[in-house]
Order: structure tokens, then C-alpha cells, then sequence
């Protein structure tokens, strides 16, 4: 199967030169493959292909998407209570001063200045909201709460009955006299 | 065809008077029989059809590629894509042929990558050889010395000069197989073989080694 290097240069004089070439092209590409290369192809033609194959690959995009859309709702219920309790707080800062005397206003302003100042950016108003959400109400909201009346209890006195036939223990006063001789 | 069924698992389990004419019985199987049972999912078949030609696409893989460890990755994975394919052969060309182009396709991808320009621009096993066996010691340093200048030479050349010189010296290809893997016409991998021993001959003719002839 060799290839005749004469066929392709007649020339006697650059047969010598063209052996040598040939021969070190020969040992450039000489050698056989190792023997792991028949079995692995063997090995890899017969491996099974695994159960999770089959499975179309929309199927995989569909649980991603599913999954992210179950994600992005929890996300938007947690801001969604956050702002609802911003607004409850909201409208309760401002009726506040129709109802709480002017003379101590600081601590509601201190504690709710998000109801008198403009937007700001949504990362800002997002970081606010949780905040909130995890604050204590603010003073002036406890004022607006009306005061429990506590009604007395009412006790009703159980008579004692002395017909069973115990008397009941009689306490003589202790007499205490004074020590004589000193 | 019948013959030729099941033959190799047979082999697996034969006594060993009977190995040896399942062995030659598997000689005087065709390719193209090996081609039909292995469509029809036969791996021993198919195992067969890579015990014939691994060698062939190993070399033309390597001729291609110059480092070993990359040549054996892509003859495998030349096979691996075969069997995947075999529906679409349509026995148009022997198998040998079909192998010999997915093999030197894969090469030649493999061979555009960056990391594999990078691990050929420093051959490890291609230029130190042996100081050949001459009239003494002058003379082996000397044909020493000439083989490692022509290899620098052969290294070289154009990729298309130095891959038809390559395949051609493989000992496993008629210059028609080349033709047909390179995708030229016959005349072309002629011209080629040609132009790269004149392009050595005249590096080493530069060198002092030769006449410039």
C-alpha cells in the first residue's frame, strides 16, 4: 500500500534526498493506537442511555420557569404585606394630628418620615418596606388604641356551714406576764 | 449473509478449534456486511469495523493533529460518530473511505482550536530520535542532525503541503483515499506530495545539507 515516491519525482539524483524525507514523514505518523481505543468506542456504543434522557428538553425549561414563577410570586406577596402595613402605617401618621395633641409630636415624625417625603428609587423603597414591615407600631398609633375597661370582679361570698358538726377552733389571747426578779 | 450472523459473540464462547475458523470466517467477512448487521444495532459487528481500520484512522488523525494523545481522541470519537451515523451511510464509498473523511474532518476541526495550536507549537516526540546506526559516530551525529533539520523542515511547510506528505508516507492510504479525504482531485495530492519534498529539498539545500537541485 506504500506510495511510490518515484512516481512522483523522476529524478534519480532526488531519490536520495527524497527517501530521507519520506522516512522522517514515515516516523511522523508511525506508531498504532493504544488498546484502550477499540474498547472505548466499544464501551460507549453499548452504554445505555440514561432514564433522564428521554425527557425533552422543554420539559426541563418548563420546571425552571414554573419554579421561577412560584419564586417571583412569594417575592411579590412579601412586598405586597410590606406595603399594605406601609400604608396602614401611612394613613395612620397622618390622621395622627387630629388627634394627638401638637405638643409632642417629634417621636411620629422621627419614626414615620416615609409619609412626607418624596419617591425614591426602588431598591431604596424596597429595603424601606421590609424595614417597616418588621418595625414595632410607633408611638402615637398605641395613643389612637382605645383603653380596655376592666370591669371589677365580681365575688360572691360562700357561707360557712357549721351544721356538720365542726366547731369551730376558738384562740384564746395569748397572756404574756413580765418576768419577776430582775 | 447468514454466515455472517452472530459470529462474533459466537467467538466469545467456541472452544478453541472452532475459534480459529470463526477467526478466518470473520476474515472473509466484508465491510459492507459488517456495515448491514451493525445498522441493525450489531456492536460486535461494529467492534469489528474498528479493529480493521483503527489504524488507518489513528494515522490519518495524527498526520493531522502530530500529537498522539489528541489523534486517539479524535479516532474515537471519528468511530463513535460513525455508529451514530450509520443510517446515513449510504455505501456510496467503501466504509474505509467514509471513516477516513469523519476522522480527518474531526482533525482538522480539532486542529483550528487554539489549545491545540498551542500544544503542536511545542513537539515533544517528533524531533528527538535516536542517532541512527551509520559507519560511526560522525556519521550518526550527522544523520541525526539531517533527520531533525528535515523534520524542522516538514514542520514547515503549509498545512496543506505538509498533511498530503503526511498522509501519504502513513503507509495506509493510495493517493486516490488522500484525494478523497482531502477533497481534491487525484492530481492535486500529487502536485502537493511534490511540492512539499521540493520545498524540504530546498530548506535543507539552504542549510548546506543538499544540493539545491
Amino acid at each position: 500500500m506504500r506510495n511510490d515516491p518515484s512516481e512522483l519525482s523522476g529524478r534519480s539524483e532526488s531519490n536520495g534526498i527524497d527517501a530521507l524525507i519520506d522516512a522522517a514523514a514515515r516516523r511522523l505518523v508511525a506508531g498504532e493506537p493504544s488498546s484502550s481505543l477499540r474498547t472505548s468506542v466499544r464501551d460507549r456504543i453499548e452504554r445505555r442511555r440514561p432514564v433522564w434522557l428521554p425527557v425533552p428538553a422543554w420539559g426541563a425549561a418548563f420546571a425552571i420557569v414554573i419554579a421561577a414563577l412560584i419564586a417571583g410570586r412569594t417575592l411579590l406577596d412579601r412586598s405586597g404585606d410590606s406595603e399594605s402595613v406601609q400604608q396602614d402605617n401611612q394613613r395612620a401618621a397622618v390622621s395622627l394630628p387630629a388627634v394627638q395633641p401638637p405638643v409632642n409630636p417629634g417621636p411620629a415624625a422621627r419614626v414615620r418620615p416615609a409619609a412626607s417625603q418624596p419617591a425614591r428609587t426602588g431598591a431604596r423603597q424596597s429595603s424601606r418596606r421590609l424595614a417597616d414591615a418588621i418595625t414595632p407600631p410607633p408611638a402615637e398609633e398605641e395613643s389612637l388604641i382605645p383603653p380596655l375597661a376592666i370591669v371589677p370582679l365580681t365575688t360572691t361570698q360562700i357561707a360557712v356551714d357549721t351544721s356538720s358538726g365542726v366547731t369551730p377552733i376558738e384562740i384564746e389571747p395569748l397572756q404574756i406576764e413580765p418576768l419577776l426578779g430582775q | 449473509m447468514p454466515v455472517v450472523s452472530g459470529f462474533s459473540r459466537t467467538l466469545l464462547i467456541l472452544p478453541d478449534p472452532t475459534i480459529a475458523e470463526a477467526r478466518r470466517s470473520i476474515e472473509r467477512v466484508t465491510d459492507e456486511e459488517l456495515v448491514l448487521l451493525a445498522r441493525q444495532g450489531d456492536p460486535d459487528a461494529f467492534d469489528q469495523l474498528v479493529a480493521r481500520h483503527q489504524s488507518a484512522v489513528y494515522r490519518a488523525a495524527l498526520a493531522a493533529l502530530r500529537v498522539r494523545e489528541d489523534a486517539e481522541e479524535v479516532a474515537q470519537d471519528a468511530f463513535i460518530r460513525a455508529w451514530r451515523a450509520l443510517d446515513r451511510f449510504r455505501g456510496e464509498s467503501s466504509f474505509r473511505t467514509w471513516i477516513l473523511r469523519i476522522t480527518w474532518n474531526r482533525a482538522i476541526s480539532k486542529r483550528r482550536g487554539l489549545a491545540g495550536w498551542f500544544r503542536r507549537a511545542t513537539p515533544i516526540d517528533d524531533v528527538a530520535e535516536p542517532a541512527a546506526a551509520g559507519d560511526g559516530q560522525h556519521a550518526a551525529v550527522q544523520n541525526a542532525e539531517l533527520h531533525a533539520q528535515i523534520v524542522t523542515a516538514i514542520h514547515a511547510l503549509s498545512p496543506k503541503l505538509r498533511d498530503a506528505l503526511l498522509l501519504a508516507q502513513s503507509g495506509d492510504y493510495q493517493y486516490d483515499e488522500i484525494a478523497r479525504m482531502l477533497g481534491v482531485p487525484l492530481g492535486t495530492v500529487k502536485w502537493r506530495i511534490s511540492e512539499a519534498r521540493r520545498k524540504v529539498r530546498e530548506t535543507l539545500a539552504t542549510l548546506g545539507y543538499v544540493d539545491a537541485k
